[in-house]
Protein backbone atom coordinates (compact mmCIF):
# COMPACT_ATOMS: atom_id res chain seq x y z
CA UNK A 1 0.00 0.00 0.00
CA UNK A 2 1.68 3.23 -0.87
CA UNK A 3 1.76 6.24 1.04
CA UNK A 4 -1.38 8.45 -0.35
CA UNK A 5 -3.91 5.52 -0.51
CA UNK A 6 -2.79 5.03 3.41
CA UNK A 7 -3.56 9.01 3.71
CA UNK A 8 -6.91 8.45 1.40
CA UNK A 9 -7.92 5.35 3.86
CA UNK A 10 -6.94 7.56 6.74
CA UNK A 11 -9.12 10.32 5.50
CA UNK A 12 -12.28 8.38 4.86
CA UNK A 13 -12.08 6.66 7.66
CA UNK A 14 -11.88 9.38 9.87
CA UNK A 15 -15.21 10.92 8.51
CA UNK A 16 -17.00 8.06 8.83
CA UNK A 17 -15.71 7.55 11.98
CA UNK A 18 -16.67 11.13 12.90
CA UNK A 19 -19.73 10.70 11.78
CA UNK A 20 -20.43 7.46 13.32
CA UNK A 21 -19.42 8.93 17.32
CA UNK A 22 -21.26 12.12 17.15
CA UNK A 23 -24.57 10.67 15.93
CA UNK A 24 -24.68 8.21 18.10
CA UNK A 25 -24.55 10.77 20.58
CA UNK A 26 -27.00 12.38 19.40
CA UNK A 27 -29.66 9.60 18.34
CA UNK A 28 -29.07 9.03 21.95
CA UNK A 29 -29.66 12.30 23.26
CA UNK A 30 -33.27 12.58 23.14
CA UNK A 31 -34.00 16.38 22.94
CA UNK A 32 -31.36 16.27 19.62
CA UNK A 33 -32.67 12.85 18.04
CA UNK A 34 -35.31 14.50 15.77
CA UNK A 35 -32.32 16.93 15.21
CA UNK A 36 -29.87 14.71 14.30
CA UNK A 37 -32.37 12.45 12.12
CA UNK A 38 -33.64 15.24 9.95
CA UNK A 39 -30.10 15.93 8.72
CA UNK A 40 -28.99 11.97 7.92
CA UNK A 41 -32.25 12.41 6.11
CA UNK A 42 -30.85 15.68 3.95
CA UNK A 43 -27.32 13.95 3.90
CA UNK A 44 -29.34 10.77 1.98
CA UNK A 45 -30.97 13.17 -0.58
CA UNK A 46 -27.75 14.60 -1.08
CA UNK A 47 -26.23 11.14 -1.54
CA UNK A 48 -28.99 9.77 -3.81
CA UNK A 49 -28.75 13.72 -6.22
CA UNK A 50 -24.67 12.38 -6.12
CA UNK A 51 -24.83 9.21 -7.38
CA UNK A 52 -27.51 10.58 -10.20
CA UNK A 53 -25.26 12.78 -11.03
CA UNK A 54 -22.48 10.56 -10.95
CA UNK A 55 -24.57 8.60 -13.87
CA UNK A 56 -25.65 11.17 -15.75
CA UNK A 57 -22.18 12.73 -16.26
CA UNK A 58 -20.61 9.61 -16.87
CA UNK A 59 -17.91 10.13 -19.56
CA UNK A 60 -17.98 13.94 -19.39
CA UNK A 61 -14.55 15.71 -18.90
CA UNK A 62 -13.41 16.71 -15.24
CA UNK A 63 -13.82 20.53 -16.09
CA UNK A 64 -17.34 19.73 -16.15
CA UNK A 65 -17.37 16.98 -13.47
CA UNK A 66 -15.14 18.68 -10.62
CA UNK A 67 -17.36 22.01 -10.53
CA UNK A 68 -20.90 19.93 -10.66
CA UNK A 69 -19.65 17.99 -7.59
CA UNK A 70 -18.56 20.59 -5.87
CA UNK A 71 -21.73 22.92 -6.07
CA UNK A 72 -23.16 19.47 -5.18
CA UNK A 73 -20.94 20.02 -1.67
CA UNK A 74 -21.63 23.27 -1.64
CA UNK A 75 -25.68 22.89 -1.59
CA UNK A 76 -25.48 20.40 0.59
CA UNK A 77 -23.82 22.04 3.14
CA UNK A 78 -25.87 25.33 2.71
CA UNK A 79 -29.26 22.99 2.69
CA UNK A 80 -27.79 21.55 5.74
CA UNK A 81 -26.93 24.89 7.30
CA UNK A 82 -30.74 25.95 7.03
CA UNK A 83 -32.20 22.89 8.39
CA UNK A 84 -29.81 22.51 11.73
CA UNK A 85 -29.85 26.30 12.34
CA UNK A 86 -33.40 26.86 11.72
CA UNK A 87 -34.08 23.38 13.55
CA UNK A 88 -31.28 24.74 16.70
CA UNK A 89 -33.06 27.89 17.00
CA UNK A 90 -36.54 25.96 18.18
CA UNK A 91 -34.80 24.32 20.69
CA UNK A 92 -32.73 26.90 21.82
CA UNK A 93 -35.77 29.44 21.74
CA UNK A 94 -38.18 26.48 23.96
CA UNK A 95 -36.46 24.75 26.20
CA UNK A 96 -39.62 22.50 27.98
CA UNK A 97 -39.75 20.84 31.03
CA UNK A 98 -41.18 19.66 34.00
CA UNK A 99 -39.91 19.65 37.69
CA UNK A 100 -42.01 16.70 39.24
CA UNK A 101 -40.34 17.84 42.72
CA UNK A 102 -41.93 20.82 43.21
CA UNK A 103 -44.82 19.73 41.64
CA UNK A 104 -45.29 17.08 44.81
CA UNK A 105 -44.42 19.30 47.00
CA UNK A 106 -47.02 22.11 45.88
CA UNK A 107 -49.51 18.88 45.53
CA UNK A 108 -49.26 18.72 49.43
CA UNK A 109 -50.33 22.44 50.07
CA UNK A 110 -53.80 22.22 49.99
CA UNK A 111 -55.77 25.29 51.09
CA UNK A 112 -52.65 27.79 49.47
CA UNK A 113 -52.43 26.68 46.05
CA UNK A 114 -54.57 25.23 43.54
CA UNK A 115 -53.78 22.83 40.43
CA UNK A 116 -55.89 24.44 37.10
CA UNK A 117 -56.42 22.30 34.72
CA UNK A 118 -58.44 23.25 31.58
CA UNK A 119 -58.74 22.17 27.92
CA UNK A 120 -55.00 20.27 28.09
CA UNK A 121 -53.31 23.57 29.44
CA UNK A 122 -52.16 23.13 33.04
CA UNK A 123 -50.56 25.33 35.94
CA UNK A 124 -51.03 26.28 39.38
CA UNK A 125 -52.97 29.37 41.14
CA UNK A 126 -51.52 30.87 44.44
CA UNK A 127 -54.03 32.42 46.42
CA UNK A 128 -53.64 35.42 47.82
CA UNK A 129 -52.72 35.54 51.47
CA UNK A 130 -54.46 38.64 52.80
CA UNK A 131 -57.90 38.76 50.95
CA UNK A 132 -60.16 35.76 52.10
CA UNK A 133 -60.69 32.38 50.26
CA UNK A 134 -64.29 33.88 48.57
CA UNK A 135 -63.59 37.38 48.56
CA UNK A 136 -62.98 38.75 44.63
CA UNK A 137 -59.25 39.83 44.60
CA UNK A 138 -57.04 41.09 41.57
CA UNK A 139 -55.28 38.33 39.33
CA UNK A 140 -51.46 38.74 38.72
CA UNK A 141 -51.32 36.27 34.94
CA UNK A 142 -47.51 35.37 34.65
CA UNK A 143 -45.88 34.45 31.51
CA UNK A 144 -42.68 32.79 32.11
CA UNK A 145 -39.38 32.71 30.63
CA UNK A 146 -38.03 29.69 28.37
CA UNK A 147 -36.88 27.96 31.00
CA UNK A 148 -38.91 28.04 33.83
CA UNK A 149 -42.15 26.31 34.77
CA UNK A 150 -45.19 26.70 36.76
CA UNK A 151 -44.48 23.76 39.54
CA UNK A 152 -41.02 25.19 39.86
CA UNK A 153 -42.30 29.30 40.07
CA UNK A 154 -44.36 29.14 42.63
CA UNK A 155 -42.61 26.68 44.82
CA UNK A 156 -39.50 29.50 44.48
CA UNK A 157 -42.55 32.03 45.09
CA UNK A 158 -43.48 30.44 48.43
CA UNK A 159 -39.84 29.82 49.46
CA UNK A 160 -38.97 33.55 49.59
CA UNK A 161 -40.50 35.62 51.54
CA UNK A 162 -39.05 38.49 49.59
CA UNK A 163 -41.55 37.77 46.94
CA UNK A 164 -44.57 37.12 49.04
CA UNK A 165 -45.29 40.79 47.84
CA UNK A 166 -46.60 39.28 44.79
CA UNK A 167 -49.38 37.22 46.50
CA UNK A 168 -50.24 38.89 49.58
CA UNK A 169 -53.15 41.30 47.85
CA UNK A 170 -53.52 38.97 44.28
CA UNK A 171 -53.92 35.62 43.11
CA UNK A 172 -50.90 34.50 41.61
CA UNK A 173 -51.17 32.21 38.64
CA UNK A 174 -48.81 30.12 36.08
CA UNK A 175 -50.07 28.54 33.36
CA UNK A 176 -47.77 26.40 31.89
CA UNK A 177 -47.04 26.90 28.29
CA UNK A 178 -47.22 24.14 25.68
CA UNK A 179 -45.10 20.90 26.02
CA UNK A 180 -44.13 22.50 28.98
CA UNK A 181 -44.87 21.12 32.67
CA UNK A 182 -48.28 19.50 32.09
CA UNK A 183 -49.66 21.23 29.26
CA UNK A 184 -50.70 19.19 26.01
CA UNK A 185 -49.11 20.05 22.69
CA UNK A 186 -45.76 21.61 21.70
CA UNK A 187 -44.33 25.34 22.08
CA UNK A 188 -44.22 27.57 18.81
CA UNK A 189 -44.79 30.98 17.77
CA UNK A 190 -48.60 30.08 16.94
CA UNK A 191 -49.45 28.04 19.62
CA UNK A 192 -48.10 30.50 22.09
CA UNK A 193 -50.00 33.37 20.64
CA UNK A 194 -53.50 30.77 21.31
CA UNK A 195 -52.45 29.80 24.71
CA UNK A 196 -51.89 33.13 25.69
CA UNK A 197 -55.72 33.87 24.58
CA UNK A 198 -57.04 30.65 26.46
CA UNK A 199 -54.85 31.73 29.43
CA UNK A 200 -56.51 34.76 30.07
CA UNK A 201 -60.00 32.67 29.46
CA UNK A 202 -59.41 30.79 31.97
CA UNK A 203 -58.35 33.59 34.35
CA UNK A 204 -61.20 35.95 34.12
CA UNK A 205 -63.65 33.13 34.39
CA UNK A 206 -62.58 31.86 37.67
CA UNK A 207 -65.64 33.00 40.30
CA UNK A 208 -62.95 35.52 42.14
CA UNK A 209 -61.37 37.54 39.58
CA UNK A 210 -61.84 41.08 39.72
CA UNK A 211 -59.42 42.20 37.25
CA UNK A 212 -56.17 40.96 35.90
CA UNK A 213 -52.73 41.95 35.79
CA UNK A 214 -50.07 40.46 33.15
CA UNK A 215 -46.49 40.27 34.61
CA UNK A 216 -43.98 38.55 32.27
CA UNK A 217 -40.04 37.82 31.52
CA UNK A 218 -38.23 37.56 29.03
CA UNK A 219 -40.06 34.64 26.13
CA UNK A 220 -43.22 35.34 28.03
CA UNK A 221 -43.42 39.04 26.57
CA UNK A 222 -43.96 38.01 23.44
CA UNK A 223 -47.45 35.92 24.23
CA UNK A 224 -48.44 38.15 27.12
CA UNK A 225 -47.97 41.89 24.49
CA UNK A 226 -50.18 40.01 22.02
CA UNK A 227 -52.90 39.05 24.99
CA UNK A 228 -52.37 42.62 25.80
CA UNK A 229 -53.27 43.94 22.33
CA UNK A 230 -56.67 41.85 21.47
CA UNK A 231 -59.82 43.97 21.58
CA UNK A 232 -61.63 41.13 23.77
CA UNK A 233 -59.56 41.41 26.62
CA UNK A 234 -59.05 43.65 29.28
CA UNK A 235 -56.18 44.24 31.46
CA UNK A 236 -55.84 46.33 34.36
CA UNK A 237 -51.36 46.80 33.79
CA UNK A 238 -48.71 45.05 32.07
CA UNK A 239 -45.49 44.59 33.43
CA UNK A 240 -42.98 43.59 30.77
CA UNK A 241 -39.12 41.76 32.71
CA UNK A 242 -36.86 42.51 29.93
CA UNK A 243 -39.12 42.49 27.04
CA UNK A 244 -38.23 41.95 23.20
CA UNK A 245 -39.06 44.11 20.48
CA UNK A 246 -39.53 40.77 18.03
CA UNK A 247 -37.92 36.97 17.67
CA UNK A 248 -34.97 38.09 14.95
CA UNK A 249 -33.31 39.88 18.66
CA UNK A 250 -33.18 36.97 20.63
CA UNK A 251 -31.57 34.88 17.86
CA UNK A 252 -29.32 37.94 16.90
CA UNK A 253 -28.15 38.43 20.62
CA UNK A 254 -26.90 34.88 20.45
CA UNK A 255 -25.68 35.14 16.76
CA UNK A 256 -25.45 38.62 15.00
CA UNK A 257 -26.12 37.51 11.47
CA UNK A 258 -30.00 37.14 11.14
CA UNK A 259 -30.55 40.01 8.47
CA UNK A 260 -32.03 39.78 4.91
CA UNK A 261 -32.50 36.13 3.84
CA UNK A 262 -30.82 34.74 6.93
CA UNK A 263 -34.38 35.86 8.09
CA UNK A 264 -35.78 32.48 6.78
CA UNK A 265 -34.19 30.79 8.94
CA UNK A 266 -35.61 31.83 12.31
CA UNK A 267 -38.75 29.92 13.57
CA UNK A 268 -39.47 32.40 16.57
CA UNK A 269 -40.43 35.69 14.47
CA UNK A 270 -42.86 36.86 17.12
CA UNK A 271 -43.45 41.02 16.23
CA UNK A 272 -44.20 41.81 19.51
CA UNK A 273 -43.79 45.57 18.02
CA UNK A 274 -47.06 45.04 16.11
CA UNK A 275 -49.07 44.28 18.65
CA UNK A 276 -47.41 46.74 21.06
CA UNK A 277 -49.46 49.50 18.82
CA UNK A 278 -52.33 47.85 19.97
CA UNK A 279 -51.91 47.67 23.45
CA UNK A 280 -54.47 50.49 25.24
CA UNK A 281 -53.44 49.52 29.01
CA UNK A 282 -50.88 51.24 31.14
CA UNK A 283 -47.29 49.59 30.58
CA UNK A 284 -44.42 49.55 32.46
CA UNK A 285 -41.06 48.15 30.78
CA UNK A 286 -38.59 46.92 33.57
CA UNK A 287 -35.00 45.81 31.29
CA UNK A 288 -31.54 45.88 32.42
CA UNK A 289 -28.29 47.43 30.68
CA UNK A 290 -26.37 44.80 31.64
CA UNK A 291 -28.56 42.05 29.96
CA UNK A 292 -26.52 39.80 28.12
CA UNK A 293 -29.52 37.72 26.81
CA UNK A 294 -31.83 40.64 25.30
CA UNK A 295 -30.00 43.59 24.99
CA UNK A 296 -31.63 47.18 26.42
CA UNK A 297 -31.76 48.68 22.67
CA UNK A 298 -34.57 45.93 22.28
CA UNK A 299 -36.39 46.75 24.64
CA UNK A 300 -36.07 50.17 24.23
CA UNK A 301 -37.78 49.67 20.99
CA UNK A 302 -40.38 47.81 21.67
CA UNK A 303 -40.89 51.04 24.39
CA UNK A 304 -41.47 53.11 21.38
CA UNK A 305 -43.63 50.60 19.83
CA UNK A 306 -46.33 51.09 22.50
CA UNK A 307 -48.17 54.24 20.81
CA UNK A 308 -51.58 54.22 22.30
CA UNK A 309 -50.72 53.55 26.21
CA UNK A 310 -49.28 55.40 29.25
CA UNK A 311 -45.56 53.55 29.05
CA UNK A 312 -42.80 53.65 31.70
CA UNK A 313 -39.31 52.49 31.26
CA UNK A 314 -37.42 51.26 34.09
CA UNK A 315 -33.32 50.39 33.22
CA UNK A 316 -31.85 48.42 36.34
CA UNK A 317 -28.37 48.39 35.96
CA UNK A 318 -26.16 45.48 37.06
CA UNK A 319 -28.66 43.14 36.67
CA UNK A 320 -28.17 39.82 34.31
CA UNK A 321 -30.85 38.18 32.48
CA UNK A 322 -31.30 35.15 34.88
CA UNK A 323 -31.00 37.66 37.99
CA UNK A 324 -34.53 39.29 37.60
CA UNK A 325 -35.59 37.31 40.27
CA UNK A 326 -33.21 37.07 42.57
CA UNK A 327 -31.68 41.09 42.56
CA UNK A 328 -33.54 43.44 45.22
CA UNK A 329 -33.56 46.27 42.78
CA UNK A 330 -35.49 44.23 39.89
CA UNK A 331 -37.88 43.42 42.78
CA UNK A 332 -38.15 46.41 44.30
CA UNK A 333 -38.99 47.95 41.00
CA UNK A 334 -41.99 44.77 40.45
CA UNK A 335 -43.33 45.85 43.56
CA UNK A 336 -43.60 49.30 43.12
CA UNK A 337 -45.14 48.76 39.85
CA UNK A 338 -48.42 46.62 41.60
CA UNK A 339 -48.13 48.96 43.96
CA UNK A 340 -48.79 51.94 41.85
CA UNK B 1 -13.56 8.60 -14.81
CA UNK B 2 -13.94 5.35 -13.20
CA UNK B 3 -16.94 3.08 -13.78
CA UNK B 4 -17.32 0.45 -11.62
CA UNK B 5 -20.05 0.92 -8.71
CA UNK B 6 -17.94 0.47 -5.99
CA UNK B 7 -16.09 4.00 -7.24
CA UNK B 8 -19.47 5.38 -7.68
CA UNK B 9 -21.25 4.76 -4.06
CA UNK B 10 -17.94 5.56 -2.39
CA UNK B 11 -17.99 9.08 -3.78
CA UNK B 12 -21.34 9.67 -3.51
CA UNK B 13 -21.11 8.77 0.03
CA UNK B 14 -18.27 10.93 0.62
CA UNK B 15 -19.88 14.09 -0.61
CA UNK B 16 -22.93 13.00 1.42
CA UNK B 17 -20.83 12.42 4.88
CA UNK B 18 -18.45 15.78 4.56
CA UNK B 19 -21.50 18.35 4.82
CA UNK B 20 -22.62 15.72 7.45
CA UNK B 21 -20.18 15.90 9.63
CA UNK B 22 -19.57 19.45 9.31
CA UNK B 23 -23.39 19.38 10.58
CA UNK B 24 -22.28 17.16 13.34
CA UNK B 25 -19.54 20.03 14.61
CA UNK B 26 -22.14 22.57 14.07
CA UNK B 27 -24.83 21.14 16.40
CA UNK B 28 -22.18 20.32 18.94
CA UNK B 29 -20.85 23.76 19.14
CA UNK B 30 -24.14 25.30 19.32
CA UNK B 31 -25.66 22.80 22.44
CA UNK B 32 -22.20 22.47 24.16
CA UNK B 33 -21.28 25.06 26.93
CA UNK B 34 -17.45 24.55 26.28
CA UNK B 35 -15.58 24.77 23.13
CA UNK B 36 -13.56 21.63 24.62
CA UNK B 37 -16.50 19.51 24.28
CA UNK B 38 -18.32 21.50 21.57
CA UNK B 39 -15.40 20.22 18.91
CA UNK B 40 -15.98 16.63 19.94
CA UNK B 41 -16.45 14.99 16.55
CA UNK B 42 -13.08 17.21 15.54
CA UNK B 43 -11.45 14.71 18.34
CA UNK B 44 -12.49 11.62 16.59
CA UNK B 45 -11.93 12.97 13.46
CA UNK B 46 -8.63 13.63 14.41
CA UNK B 47 -8.06 10.39 15.92
CA UNK B 48 -9.55 8.12 13.80
CA UNK B 49 -7.05 9.81 11.22
CA UNK B 50 -3.89 8.87 13.31
CA UNK B 51 -5.08 4.99 14.43
CA UNK B 52 -6.01 4.32 10.84
CA UNK B 53 -2.82 5.81 9.39
CA UNK B 54 -0.61 3.92 12.39
CA UNK B 55 -2.80 0.65 12.00
CA UNK B 56 -1.43 0.88 8.34
CA UNK B 57 1.74 0.29 8.51
CA UNK B 58 1.40 -2.80 11.19
CA UNK B 59 2.29 -5.55 9.72
CA UNK B 60 -0.86 -7.79 10.55
CA UNK B 61 -3.24 -4.97 10.13
CA UNK B 62 -1.83 -3.61 6.65
CA UNK B 63 -3.46 -7.03 5.02
CA UNK B 64 -6.40 -7.07 6.66
CA UNK B 65 -7.04 -3.37 6.75
CA UNK B 66 -11.34 -4.15 7.04
CA UNK B 67 -10.50 -4.96 10.45
CA UNK B 68 -8.79 -2.20 10.92
CA UNK B 69 -11.37 0.40 9.55
CA UNK B 70 -13.89 -1.99 12.06
CA UNK B 71 -11.80 -1.07 14.94
CA UNK B 72 -11.14 2.27 14.68
CA UNK B 73 -14.94 2.52 13.75
CA UNK B 74 -16.14 0.44 16.80
CA UNK B 75 -14.03 2.60 19.18
CA UNK B 76 -15.42 5.96 17.39
CA UNK B 77 -18.85 4.24 18.48
CA UNK B 78 -17.88 3.58 21.88
CA UNK B 79 -16.62 7.22 22.21
CA UNK B 80 -20.30 8.56 21.24
CA UNK B 81 -21.70 6.26 23.66
CA UNK B 82 -19.12 6.67 26.59
CA UNK B 83 -19.76 10.82 26.23
CA UNK B 84 -23.34 10.51 26.59
CA UNK B 85 -22.87 8.02 29.37
CA UNK B 86 -21.12 10.59 31.00
CA UNK B 87 -22.93 13.51 30.49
Amino acid sequence: MDFKKRLKLAGGCAVASAFLGSFLFLFLSESLRSLAFTSVIAAAVIFVVCLILIFVLEGKPSKVRIPVFAAVIVAGMIALFSVTTYEIGVRMTFRPHFDEECYDELSDMEGKVEQISVDGISGWRLFATDVPADKPRPVILYFGGNGEDSSRKIDYLIKNNELSFLYSDYDFIYLDYPGYGLTEGSPGEESLREFALKAYEIVSSLPTTDAVTVLSYSLGNGPAVYLASSDEVEIRELILLAPYNSGYDLYNSVFNVFYGPMRLLVAYKMPVYQYASNVTCPVTIIASSDDEVIPIESSRELFSAFTGASTNFVNIEGVLHNDFWTEQTALEEIEHCLEG
Amino acid sequence: MRTDMKYRLTLASVIALVPLALTALYIFIAFSNSIFLGIFPLYILTGAFVLTFILSFVPFMKDHMWLSISAVMLLSGLSGLILWLVI
